[in-house]
């Protein structure tokens, strides 16, 4: 008997050339037609394309899309405020985790879908191509879902690179389009909830001997070792969408951020040690914005409507609160602010205990010229009008001479270069 | 359930329960929701452009870019030798996706001249080190294997015909 040492021996080196039992380019010698069936055939019993891998992948993204969808709602009612649902103020940083999770998760889902569409994508070639019609519905389904997805994807990445090649408005795309993908997603659960459940209940030796039984192409290679290769594979892809995490999730992660190396944005880099979306330039508002004759207006359903300086700013007591400046992109930084708490003005104005806010910038045009703050943003004490960050006076880009800043908001609401508050 | 198709591969026998109508009930219901969004806004959606555009990456995705990455791999599947296969081709896939994902950082499309704080870094040598860890990964990879079925093959003891069970030579 042979002495058992622990560890097999190496399998002899595979002859080279195409007549090898493993060589991928054996059917690359039959007919074109051959040798496709031979490709798909021996894709599909390999355990990187068969349904117990394709079944983790989906959920992995399941998990993904859903996570992005429910996010990517909850920073469309902020920005588009609906009647059954009221934007709380508190926690604070709670659209900074929303909006960091939905970039930092649709991040890690590139990988994720690329790896799953390559996996299944043999099972594309499947003849006959639909059996029936419910088998026509589910094929059919699939189309928004790839589509949907990878648009999702390819939107997303290219907005928080700041570039718009698309001729249309791209976020309302990606709002719409989320709807579409997560119908779709749902109709490809209900067709896979019984074949997933199989799949990933059935043990792994089963699978090959299903895939050996199955086939009757004698010159498919069943791996041997199908859970290893399944494990291997499945962890590149879970490095890859770790790793691309890792490398842009330190836009929002602040100890992170010198890692971040293909972030689009830094929290520590810009005007005034962090980022700027619109400069004042951009905006055209540098010369009404330093203008000594500028005034802060607090009119509409006042008391006493008021016209303030910076001066008379500076005069009234001032509050300081760390709060994030948090985009939509998926960049955030937080910062002490400090100004006029915004219901400390609206009590001097006279306001009424129900009031709400509407607030002005001196830009003119754009969908950021103005905003609306709710009951609970409103009255909370830490919703500034902000005249310093980090204890220096505002930036120009950054809103000088004030700028709103609230807990709890998308940075594109944060506006800047104030003018008007407009009680309701 | 595994079932034979005409191709000699194996696919799943589609079985339609109820939790196939359902979803397909609910999903539909959710995707003409979302059609209606798109259609209700044709001044921000453009329903013309935005189909080409989701319909062209889910064409381009499925003629292009996957059989391109099919015929790439099984091409160096067959050149590259058996111990090399695995990390290279891992290595040549995760720099794909990292080249597919840095492509507008690359180009610089979001730089703005007057915005310091857009695109602040230098993305040609940020991407250079996020490949070189990758391709670093891959060669120590494929150094431990060596090292590993050297070692194997050193301490494999003989084969003598006094180890065979029939003691024949």
């Amino acid at each position: 008997m042979t002495a058992s040492i622990g560890t097999s021996p190496p399998s002899p080196p595979s002859p080279p050339g195409p007549s090898a039992p493993d060589d991928p380019g054996r059917f690359a010698r039959l007919p074109p037609v051959r040798a496709f069936d031979g490709w798909r055939a021996q894709a599909l019993a390999d355990p990187r394309h068969d349904q117990r891998t394709a079944a983790i992948l989906g959920i992995s993204l399941g998990v993904c899309f859903t996570i992005c969808f429910v996010t990517g709602l909850f920073s469309h009612l902020q920005q588009q405020p609906v009647s059954w649902f009221t934007v709380p103020s508190q926690p604070a940083g709670l659209f900074r985790v929303t909006q960091g999770l939905h970039v930092a998760t649709g991040i890690a889902t590139v990988p994720l879908l690329l790896a799953k569409l390559w996996s299944v994508f043999p099972r594309f070639f499947r003849r006959p191509a639909v059996t029936g019609v419910a088998h026509a519905l589910e094929r059919l389904s699939l189309i928004p879902l790839v589509a949907g997805a990878l648009y999702q994807l390819f939107s997303g990445v290219i907005n928080i690179d700041l570039w718009y090649p698309l001729p249309f408005h791209v976020i309302t795309a990606h709002y719409w389009v989320a709807w579409i993908t997560i119908g779709a997603m749902v109709v490809h659960i209900g067709a896979k909830l019984t074949i997933t459940r199989e799949a990933l209940r059935r043990p792994t030796a089963t699978l090959a001997t299903a895939a050996t039984s199955a086939t009757a192409n004698d010159a498919v290679v069943v791996d041997p070792d199908a859970a290893h290769t399944r494990r291997r594979f499945l962890t590149f892809v879970g490095a890859s969408a770790a790793g691309l995490t890792a490398v842009t999730v330190g836009q929002t992660l602040a100890p992170l951020s010198r890692l971040a190396l293909l972030a689009p944005r830094s929290p520590d880099l810009g005007d005034s040690g962090f980022p700027v979306n619109g400069t004042a330039d951009e905006t055209g508002v540098t010369a009404a914005a330093t203008d000594p004759a500028w005034r802060l207006q607090v009119i509409g359903n006042v008391a006493t409507p008021l016209s303030l300086s910076l001066a008379d700013l500076q005069a009234l007591p001032q509050r300081e609160a760390v709060l994030p400046i948090a985009c939509v992109e998926g960049w955030s930084a937080s910062r002490a602010w400090r100004g006029v708490s915004l219901p400390d003005l609206l009590s001097r104005a006279g306001a009424g205990p129900d009031a709400t806010v509407t607030v002005r910038s001196l830009q003119k045009d754009g969908g950021y010229a103005m905003s609306d703050l709710n009951h609970p943003h409103t009255h909370d004490p830490d919703t500034l009008l902000a005249l310093e960050a980090d204890g220096q006076v505002l930036s120009l880009d950054h809103g000088f001479p004030v700028r709103l800043i609230a807990p709890n908001r998308p940075g594109v609401l944060q506006t800047k270069w104030l003018a008007v508050v407009e009680v309701h | 359930m595994a079932a034979s198709t005409s191709d000699g591969g194996i696919d799943e026998k589609p079985e339609y329960g109820p939790s196939f109508w359902i979803g397909l009930v609910i999903g539909w219901g959710i995707i003409i929701w979302g059609l209606r969004g798109v259609l209700g806004d044709p001044l921000g959606t453009v329903p013309p452009e935005l189909a080409r555009w989701t319909f062209g990456l889910a064409v381009a995705h499925d003629a292009i870019l996957a059989p391109l990455v099919t015929i790439i791999g099984l091409a160096l599947a067959w050149i590259l030798p058996r111990r090399l296969r695995g990390p290279v081709l891992a290595a040549l896939a995760a720099s794909g996706i990292v080249m597919l994902f840095s492509w507008p950082l690359l180009r610089g499309y979001g730089k703005r001249d007057n915005n310091s704080s857009k695109l602040p870094h230098d993305y040609v040598v940020n991407v250079g080190i996020v490949l070189a860890v990758i391709w670093g990964v891959a060669l120590v990879t494929i150094l431990v294997r060596w090292r590993r079925a050297a070692r194997a093959a050193t301490l494999a003891p003989v084969e003598t015909p006094l180890d065979r069970a029939d003691g024949a030579p």
